[in-house]
């Protein structure tokens, strides 16, 4: 019987299908941080690269092997934030940002006067033969109210 | 040199020494940052063209991985498809010929030309044979040392296949790329 390309080509091909598939599922269901370690892994070439330092300054500056610089820069290492601090002060990078709290201030609208202070005054003042008490309060829309309380 | 089986009776590759074999080997260049960085640095003035948007370094390293992982992903996603559907391979591969003499054409008709390529040699219909693979950035392989030796692959393994009786002159293969 004539054997087919295909039939050949089977009898003397190895099987790697395994090797590849394990492979290949590992990066979908690890894809979110390893697209953030990809990420980080650019940031850093990048800057080794503008400030002419190798791998080895780096791991000699934070204190870790080359291996694991090496490990880094491939973007498959699941970083600690210890050490992409420690990363950013060596290169004086940012590598990550956390978005500023979501907390809503409402501010409010003040009059265009412009004194916002307030204060009270209290003197003892002599009306005629009489004492008074003198009360004055200065509010911000800069309007004096006076009243006088009868002390005696 | 040898051949393995990336999955079912559809998809093979070349292997050369130890090494891992030309289809993972790939993946695995797409997905390194190191080695990423390091091609599109030499490559940069290629990405300094209309045709690319003047891509940094930087946003060309990340384009690449996303693509990557769509390309394994559809892969992936055909490995799993039983036998007698499994029709996707012939859709995703093009002539290579025919795409290098129309290139400009079909950039034209892509919105996101992707610049990921896989080169292998069809056997019969949906079953093909991996023999590298490149990221290309110029109009022609011949061009650039790296894609210009992805053609001289393309040709030694066809010359393999032919001294080890697989094929013969008159059921000769053609080249593809993805």
């Amino acid at each position: 019987m004539k054997t087919t390309a295909i039939d050949r080509l089977k009898a003397i091909a190895g099987d790697e299908s395994i090797k590849w598939t394990e492979k290949a599922d590992w990066r979908k269901s690890n894809r979110k941080w390893l697209d953030k370690s990809a990420r980080i892994a650019i940031k850093i070439l990048r800057a080794l690269r503008a400030q002419q330092k190798s791998q080895k300054d780096l791991a000699a500056i934070i204190r870790v092997t080359p291996q694991y610089v090496n490990k880094i820069v491939k973007g498959q290492e699941n970083l600690s934030l210890e050490t992409i601090c420690k990363i950013e002060t060596a290169l004086g990078i940012e590598l990550i940002s956390i978005p500023g709290f979501q907390t809503e201030i409402v501010l409010q609208e003040l009059p265009d006067t412009e004194p916002t202070f307030k204060f009270n005054r209290t003197e003892l003042k002599l009306i005629g033969s009489r004492k008074y008490l003198y009360e004055s309060t200065i509010s911000y829309v800069n309007e004096e109210e006076e009243h006088y309380k009868k002390t005696g | 040199m040898e051949i393995v089986r990336i999955f079912d009776d559809h998809l093979f590759s070349f292997k050369h020494n130890d090494c891992e074999n030309e289809f993972s080997k790939l993946f695995d260049f797409w997905s390194d940052i190191e080695q990423l960085e390091e091609f599109f640095e030499a490559n940069k003035y290629d990405l300094q063209k209309p045709f690319w948007n003047y891509l940094s370094v930087e946003d060309a390293i990340y384009r690449t991985i996303q693509e990557s992982g769509k390309l394994e992903d559809s892969l992936r996603n055909l490995s799993k498809q039983t036998i007698d559907k499994l029709k996707g391979l012939d859709s995703l591969f093009r002539p290579l010929n025919d795409l290098q003499t129309n290139v400009v054409e079909l950039n034209k008709s892509k919105a996101k030309q992707n610049w990921l390529r896989m080169y292998a040699l069809k056997i019969e219909n949906n079953a093909y044979l991996i023999t590298g693979g490149a990221i290309k950035l110029t109009r022609t392989m011949q061009e650039r040392k790296h894609t210009q030796l992805e053609l001289n692959k393309i040709n030694s393994c066809h010359d393999y296949l032919l001294r080890k009786g697989i094929i013969d002159r008159k059921g000769i293969v053609e080249a593809f790329e993805l």
